[in-house]
C-alpha cells in the first residue's frame, strides 16, 4: 500500500476512524479527501469492527446491574406516552416535572443522562445560565452569538455557546414553533471560513417541543471546527439533510 | 438476566434470537423496548464496559446507547446488517466518542447528546457474515495483524497496551491495526460476504 496516494490514505483514515482512533487533525484530512476524491465515507469498515468487537462480547455477556436494568425497563414501559425527541432538554422547571411526572419515555431518559451530564456532578441540575458558566469557566475564548429570528420566524431568539477549544457548545432556543418530527425537523448549520468547503457544517438535527421554551440544544457538529464566524438553523425534512436549499431559515447568529 | 436468558443468548446467534425487534420498536409496539433490552442489555453493557472502566459512566452510557436504538430503531434495515451488529455499531460508537472526550477535554463533562463520531452512510454497505466466515477470513491475515486483532478486539487492550505488550511502536501499532482491517474488508468482499455500493 502506498500511503501517500490520497485514496489508500482515505481508505486508512476511514480504516482508523472505524477502529477509533483518528486524531483531530486526521478527523480533518479525512473530510478534506473525502471532499476531494469526492467519496462518501459509507459504514462498512465500521460495521466489520463493530462484528469483531462484538464476537467476545457475544461469547460472554455479563448481566447489567440490577439498578440499571430496573431503570431502562421502567423507561422503556413509558413509550407511547407524550414526548419528544431525545435531543430535546426542557428548561430546569420542565425538567424537574419530568422527574416527577415521567411521562415522557426516552425523551425522558435522554434527558436524564444528558442533563445529569451537562449540569455537574452535583444531584441538583443547573438551569442553562449555569450551563453556559461551565462552559466560560473552561474556555476564556468562548464563542457567544445571540440568535435573530427571520421571516415566519421573527419571534425565534437565542443564544449559542460555541467552544473551540472543547469543540462543544449548546443553544438556548426560544420562540420556535414545536415541530412534529414525522414531518419537519430543525437543523443547525455552522459557518467556519477556515474550512476549505464553502459548504457550512452540519450542526445536527434536533425538535422543538410543545411546551420547553427554552430548550437547550447540544451542539453535534458533524466535523471539527475553527473559529465560525455564523449559526444558521433551519426548517428541514426529518433527519435532516446534507445540503440546505434554505427554503426555511429560521435563525441567524453571527458576528 | 437470568442463567436461562444468559444461556440462550450465548447459544443461539443474535440475528436469530431476535430479528424483528428493532422493527417492532420502530413501530411502537408496547413492550418492544422491554424485549430489546432484554435481548440486547447485557451485550450493550459488556461492551460498554470493555471501554468504560468507571461503572457510573457505563451505566449513563448505556442509558445513552437505549435511547439512541430507540430513536434510530426506524433507520435498522435487516438487508444491511444483522440486528446485533447494528446494535452493537450504535454502542461501539458511543463508547468510542465517550473515550474520545474524556482523552481531549479531561475534567470537563461532557455536553452534547449527539455523537462527535462522524457518521458514514450505513445504507451503502452490507456486512452479513456469520462467525465462521470472519475466522476464517481473519486466518487469512499475516500471524502478527492476527496477534494485534485479538489483543484489540478480543483483550480490549488499548493502542497503548498493545505497543508495550508487544514492544512496536505505537504508531505502528496504529498502522498496522488499520491496514489489518483494511486488509480483512477486501479479503471479506472476495468472499463476497460483504459488499458496497460506493466505490473507492
Amino acid at each position: 500500500m502506498n500511503p501517500s496516494d490520497p485514496v489508500n490514505r482515505y481508505n486508512e483514515l476511514l480504516a482508523g476512524r472505524a477502529l477509533g482512533d483518528l486524531s483531530l487533525e486526521e478527523e480533518r484530512e479525512l473530510a478534506l479527501l473525502g471532499k476531494q476524491l469526492g467519496i462518501s465515507p459509507d459504514a462498512e469498515l465500521e460495521l466489520l469492527a463493530g462484528a469483531l468487537a462484538l464476537e467476545p462480547v457475544l461469547q460472554r455477556p455479563e448481566p447489567m446491574p440490577a439498578g440499571l436494568a430496573a431503570r431502562l425497563h421502567q423507561q422503556a414501559d413509558m413509550i407511547g406516552l407524550p414526548g419528544g425527541s431525545p435531543i430535546i432538554y426542557p428548561q430546569v422547571p420542565a425538567w424537574k416535572n419530568i422527574l416527577l411526572h415521567p411521562m415522557t419515555g426516552w425523551a425522558a431518559a435522554a434527558a436524564v443522562v444528558i442533563l445529569s451530564l451537562v449540569l455537574t456532578q452535583t444531584e441538583a441540575p443547573l438551569p442553562p445560565e449555569q450551563a453556559a458558566a461551565l462552559l466560560r469557566s473552561v474556555d476564556k475564548d468562548l464563542i457567544e452569538r445571540r440568535f435573530v429570528g427571520l421571516g415566519e420566524f421573527k419571534q425565534a431568539s437565542g443564544q449559542v455557546l460555541w467552544s473551540d477549544a472543547q469543540q462543544r457548545g449548546f443553544m438556548i432556543l426560544t420562540g420556535i414553533p414545536a415541530n412534529d418530527p414525522r414531518k419537519a425537523q430543525y437543523q443547525l448549520w455552522i459557518v467556519d471560513p477556515t474550512r476549505d468547503s464553502d459548504a457550512p457544517v452540519d450542526g445536527g438535527v434536533f425538535d422543538i417541543p410543545r411546551n420547553g421554551s427554552p430548550v437547550v440544544v447540544p451542539i453535534a457538529a458533524k466535523l471539527a471546527l475553527s473559529n465560525p464566524q455564523a449559526f444558521v438553523i433551519t426548517r428541514e425534512h426529518p433527519g435532516g439533510v446534507v445540503k440546505s436549499k434554505q427554503e426555511h431559515v429560521v435563525a441567524l447568529a453571527k458576528n | 438476566m437470568d442463567n436461562e436468558f444468559t444461556q440462550a443468548i450465548m447459544s443461539t446467534p443474535a440475528h436469530v434470537t431476535s430479528k424483528t425487534v428493532l422493527t417492532r420498536v420502530a413501530a411502537g409496539e408496547t413492550g418492544a423496548m422491554n424485549v430489546c433490552i432484554n435481548l440486547y442489555g447485557p451485550i450493550v453493557w459488556t461492551l460498554v464496559r470493555r471501554y468504560v472502566n468507571n461503572n457510573t459512566s457505563s451505566e449513563d452510557l448505556v442509558q445513552e446507547i437505549f435511547a439512541e436504538i430507540w430513536k434510530k430503531a426506524a433507520t435498522y434495515d435487516p438487508a444491511i446488517a444483522s440486528e446485533s451488529t447494528f446494535i452493537g455499531m450504535i454502542a461501539r460508537r458511543r463508547a468510542i466518542d465517550f473515550i474520545r472526550r474524556q482523552l481531549r477535554s479531561p475534567g470537563l463533562v461532557p455536553l452534547e447528546v449527539e455523537s462527535s463520531f462522524p457518521n458514514p452512510a450505513l445504507e451503502a454497505s452490507s456486512i452479513h457474515y456469520d462467525a465462521e466466515a470472519l475466522k476464517s477470513s481473519l486466518e487469512t491475515l499475516p500471524e502478527e495483524t492476527r496477534k494485534l486483532f485479538h489483543l484489540f478486539f478480543y483483550e480490549g487492550f488499548t493502542h497503548p497496551e498493545i505497543a508495550d505488550k508487544t514492544g512496536l511502536p505505537l504508531g505502528t501499532v496504529k498502522t498496522r491495526l488499520r491496514r489489518g482491517l483494511l486488509a480483512l474488508r477486501d479479503r471479506l468482499r472476495r468472499a463476497g460476504i460483504t459488499n458496497t455500493k460506493t466505490v473507492l
